[in-house]
């Protein structure tokens, strides 16, 4: 989630006197995490369907309309500039969309420039997929003069200078060479031309989504910018230069718009209309449990920085200012009002459903199971269902076979998802060869098998694991403990010799087991039980006996 | 006083009584092998009840460690035929210098013993080597036809055979330290002479009586049986003697939290449910309205599948209103979040990242009104740390009936903490399934601070449309891991999964449970 950081001065400076305890207080209730705090400044995360509270002024508005010291829509006046940009066709393949805003009376210092530059970022982040989306450049407006132009232009058709560079470099050299060139190279890979943002004399604004061009970069001195947001959704882009320029508007600064000339239309950017929609009264109240009247509906969505219009007792038309990228149902409008309300000082009730509750067999019988278990002495541990090759197969001598295998493993010990629990319980007893023997543990757990007729093309098994090591533990030891485990499942076992690779060649054996008195006579589990293998009992690096026993239940 | 002797008469054992009477004839201090003679006992039982009389009092073991020395075959060898430096050195005594390989020849040692030799010719600083040869010191010339110390101390052991190391002469002490250091001249044996003294508790014992008729000490079959238990008399143990340690089998403390909360939602009238760990794309995000460039979909956050790469997908006509629900909204009144929904990337396998999948499926599945709540493991791709692991397990818990509301989820959240002990406030939060979203938080009384344990909220419209619920639904998915470590006092999350036996040995069963009424 995104994290923004500034001082209880900035508050201040925006008109929001409060003491920061308050603010600790109340900070949470509008919804939002705080992350850190001192005498000086918060750190705090805000959820991503909220872009908008991304920049102090942004959390400025939204606190003042929940303490209740400004209420309803925000006004933003905009005025044409004047100024075309002009879209050449051959941008629609790469990156279609460009909107501009110019931002005029703006005032900058050490400290704003760098919260502009973490907005932007943030921004990025947030509606830009990491830029893939949305990118956004902010430019010194003073240095260049419209028309612009959004055009593609050839790897070394021109060079520039790219941000915080001293020398021109090709738009082929930045994205081999330059370090942020490097790192968003691959938004770029399928294409053979790059986008360019240029002024009326050719001078490169930005390479948009990789650079800005060092000439534009914003100072303490710069007073007017112009906003430039590209990307590969209309609507993604206009919802980020709205945001930028609500966020600026906020601190008193001049919004004026551009005429964005596309080969076949024309769009006029920001276009910062608020857009309506109807909020039910019965709706509202239904859903919050609050008993609301339009009136007290309307004061709640004008704290949250909406306008509202009683249409009628039921009704209400909500205005939405541009920079809410999140109401996208009335639910959201909903959700404002008893966020507004306050979440605390809503009541709790149990509802009045009747309904009659069932447990779900699968967990029953990992009840039954752990009873028996318990009851035969064994301690039970739980493990990773993730796990590697090298536990499950290599160790245990294995052959490797097919497995629900991960595709980005976050270590090489977690590359796969088990088929048994033997391998988890041998490094169970490796990680406590210090502990005083004998050790008896189980396990019943889940493990997943490929089963390509399933619909996830996998299905879950439940089985069950123990093993025994001490100075003398055998083959009859565990055998008595299946046997009791078996009996105690109402089962009649089955047992033959089996060639396991676990386990040392001639004390390993099968097992069925098969409900008594039944005349289907069903296989209900099936496993195997013995003394494990000395070279399996080296590789888990212990030094005693262990024997072991699996079994899955068919389901 | 009285009551305290017979209390530990009592409890003595036959042969402690034995030992004890050795005193009474044979004086105050005795050597085992005195009370093995006059008791008719062996060396065992003599040493055994002598260490625990010891340890009620009654007597004092003293040790004494004797050293006696004796010479190795190699010794003998050497005591007879001079040290191999001396040999040497009687040979450089008439040539002064040698090469090293004819001063050898010439002394008629072998080669390792030539080695040993010139070693300790340096050592003894009766030669030097200058070039390859070996030539006489002063020291050297001095030593001729003059035993040293360890000489001296090899011709009394070849006299004597053994002697006993007991305050030795400077001479003998000088000669043993030469000798021990060269590998395997003499024989050291250590002996252990122990004697036993009476104190004067034993004394008041013995002077109380003791009878020497023989207690019983194990009750057995055949006493019982017939009878002889009538005529025997049973020794009383030590109740603080010492006992092996026993470790019952024990449920593991994760799990003993998973059947709490089963057993709480059960209480509560909700039916359990379970569905797939390994789930599609499409029932784990996209029916959640979870956009499909949404960063929690990222590969760096979820568990993709290498293999089996792809799931299944539904019906066409849920898959059908799922995708339209995200394009422009469909029939749910919702805007979408306007982009083309792509059906490939909801096949997609992952490792479900909640359990909220199994709410989805249970929806589509069955009629309001229901309560119904899931346990399971979910997946991130976290690093293990002390803070993190790639797996947990999360309950799941929905509502849906026709006049549920917001204050309903407030409610059962609120019971459900009280349950387990805590106090809960709600917070306002986002997830993408749900409005009126919020994040629970439980008071922890000893940090004095408030820690998040899980999301909640009302399922959106754009959820519920295209499963073809017409009723609200309020659901929870809450972490049990970190609710486990609050109640079982432990600061690292692996303890649950990489668990240390003596941990789950040692932990009671009653740790973070209030059993009071």
């Amino acid at each position: 989630m995104p994290v923004i950081t500034f001082d209880y001065q900035d508050l201040r400076d925006l008109g929001i006197e409060i003491s920061n305890e308050k603010l600790i207080d109340v900070l949470p209730m509008m919804g939002s995490d705080i992350d850190d705090f001192d005498d000086e400044s918060i750190k705090v995360e805000f959820f991503p369907n909220r872009p908008d509270q991304l920049s102090v002024e942004g959390v400025a508005r939204s606190l003042k309309g929940f303490l209740g010291l400004e209420l309803g829509m925000p006004h933003y006046p905009t005025e044409d500039s004047g100024t075309q940009v002009f879209v050449d066709e051959k941008v629609a393949n790469i990156r279609p969309y460009i909107s501009f805003a110019i931002i005029e009376n703006v005032s900058f210092d050490d400290k704003k420039l760098v919260q502009a530059m973490e907005f932007q970022e943030d921004l990025h982040w947030v509606i830009g997929r990491d830029r893939k989306k949305v990118a956004i450049g902010i430019h010194n407006l003073d240095v260049i003069q419209g028309p612009f132009y959004y055009k593609a232009v050839g790897g070394d058709e021109l060079s520039f200078t790219p941000l915080d560079c001293l020398g021109e470099m090709t738009p082929l050299e930045i994205l081999q060479e330059h370090k942020t060139g490097v790192k968003y190279a691959h938004l770029l890979e399928k294409f053979e031309e790059y986008p360019l943002i240029v002024d009326k004399d050719g001078q490169v604004l930005s390479m948009p989504p990789i650079i800005n061009g060092e000439l534009t970069k914003l100072n303490e001195d710069t007073k007017n910018v112009l906003v430039d947001v590209t990307g590969t959704d209309q609507q993604a882009v206009d919802n980020a230069l709205h945001i930028i320029c609500s966020s600026f508007a906020e601190t008193g600064a001049q919004i004026k718009t551009l005429t964005v000339v596309y080969p076949d239309r024309e769009v006029i950017t920001p276009d910062l209309t608020p857009k309506k929609k109807t909020l039910n009264v019965e709706n509202t109240c239904k859903i919050t449990g609050l008993d609301l009247d339009a009136v007290q509906i309307k004061e709640l969505i004008n704290k949250a920085r909406m306008d509202a219009e009683i249409l009628s007792e039921e009704k209400l038309e909500v205005i939405i200012p541009a920079y809410r990228v999140d109401i996208l149902h009335e639910v959201d409008l909903i959700e404002n009002v008893a966020t507004e309300y306050c979440f605390n000082k809503i009541e709790s009730a149990l509802p009045d459903v009747a309904t009659i509750a069932h447990t779900h067999k699968w967990y029953t019988s990992d009840k039954l199971l752990r009873e028996i278990m318990v009851g035969l002495g064994f301690q039970e541990v739980m493990s990773l269902m993730l796990t590697s090759e090298d536990s499950h197969y290599e160790n245990m001598l294995l052959e490797e076979d097919e497995r629900v295998e991960v595709s980005q493993p976050i270590s090489q010990d977690r590359t796969m998802i088990r088929k048994s629990l033997l391998n988890s319980l041998m490094e169970f007893l490796e990680d406590n060869k210090h502990e005083e023997l004998p050790q008896k543990i189980f396990e019943v757990g889940d493990v997943i098998y490929v089963d390509e007729t399933a619909e996830t093309h996998t299905h879950v098994v439940k089985k069950l694991a123990a093993a025994t090591t001490h100075s003398t533990a055998n083959f009859t030891e565990i055998k008595s403990t299946v046997a009791a485990l078996m009996n105690n499942l109402d089962l009649e076992m089955e047992i033959e010799p089996l060639d396991h690779n676990s386990f040392i060649k001639g004390r390993c054996a099968k097992i069925t087991g098969v409900l008594k008195n039944n005349n289907k006579a069903a296989i209900q589990v099936e496993g195997f039980f013995g003394e494990m293998h000395p070279e399996v009992i080296t590789n888990f690096e212990l030094e005693y006996p262990v024997v072991a026993f699996e079994i899955e239940f068919k389901n | 006083m009285a009551e305290d002797i017979n209390r530990i008469i009592d409890e003595l054992h036959i042969y402690e009584k034995k030992v004890l009477k050795a005193f009474e004839s044979l004086g105050s201090k005795l050597s085992p092998e005195e009370v093995m003679e006059s008791q008719k006992m062996d060396i065992k039982p003599v040493m055994s009840a002598a260490g625990s009389l010891e340890s009620k009092g009654l007597i004092k073991v003293n040790k004494k460690v004797d050293e006696v020395i004796s010479l190795s075959s190699v010794g003998k060898l050497y005591a007879e035929e001079g040290l191999p430096e001396r040999r040497m050195l009687k040979v450089l005594g008439e040539k002064e210098a040698l090469p090293m390989g004819e001063l050898t020849k010439k002394a008629k040692l072998d080669k390792s013993e030539s080695k040993i030799a010139i070693g300790w010719l340096m050592r003894k600083r009766w030669a030097v080597i200058d070039q390859g040869t070996v030539k006489i010191t002063e020291d050297g010339k001095n030593a001729l036809g003059k035993n040293e110390n360890d000489e001296v101390l090899l011709d009394k052991l070849l006299e004597s055979q053994k002697m006993l190391l007991f305050n030795p002469s400077k001479i003998i002490q000088q000669g043993y330290d030469l000798l021990v250091k060269r590998k395997g001249l003499i024989d050291v044996k250590k002996t252990t002479k122990h004697t036993l003294e009476i104190t004067q508790k034993g004394m008041e014992i013995l002077d109380a009586g003791i009878d020497l008729v023989e207690a019983a000490t194990q009750l057995t079959h055949s006493q019982l049986k017939t009878g002889e238990w009538k005529n025997l008399k049973y020794r009383g143990y030590d109740v603080h003697a010492e006992y092996p340690e026993f470790f019952p089998g024990k449920m593991h403390p994760l799990r003993r939290i998973i059947e709490e909360i089963r057993d709480i939602f059960l209480n509560l009238g909700f039916t359990e449910s379970r569905g797939p760990i390994l789930e599609s794309a499409f029932w784990n995000f996209d029916c959640l309205f979870q956009p499909q460039d949404h960063a929690a979909r990222e590969m760096q956050d979820t568990f993709y599948i290498k293999n089996p790469q792809h799931s299944k997908l539904p019906a066409d006509d849920l898959v059908g209103r799922v995708g339209q629900a995200h394009e422009d909204g469909g029939a749910t009144g919702s805007e979408g979040w306007g982009y083309q929904w792509d059906k490939e990337v909801a096949r997609q396998s992952v490792l479900r990242t909640h359990t909220t999948c199994v709410s989805a499926r249970f929806l589509s599945e069955n009629k309001p009104p229901l309560k119904m709540f899931s346990v399971g493991r979910v997946f991130r791709r976290e690093t293990i740390t002390y803070k993190h692991l790639p797996e947990f397990h999360q309950v799941e818990g929905i509502v849906a009936a026709e006049d549920i509301n917001f204050r309903n989820l407030l409610g059962i959240l609120k019971e459900f903490y009280k349950k387990l002990g805590f106090e809960v406030r709600f917070r306002p939060a986002y997830f993408p399934y749900t409005y009126l979203s919020t994040e629970c938080e439980i008071y922890l009384p000893e940090k004095e601070s408030w820690i998040e344990l899980g999301g909640a909220g009302m399922f959106r419209p754009e959820v519920l449309e295209p499963l073809g619920v017409e009723t609200p639904v309020l659901a929870f998915g809450l972490g049990i891991e970190r609710l486990a470590m609050i109640r079982l006092g432990i600061k690292d999350i692996r303890m649950l999964y990489k668990s240390d036996l003596g941990w789950l040995r040692n932990l009671p069963v009653t740790q973070g449970i209030d059993l009071e009424d």
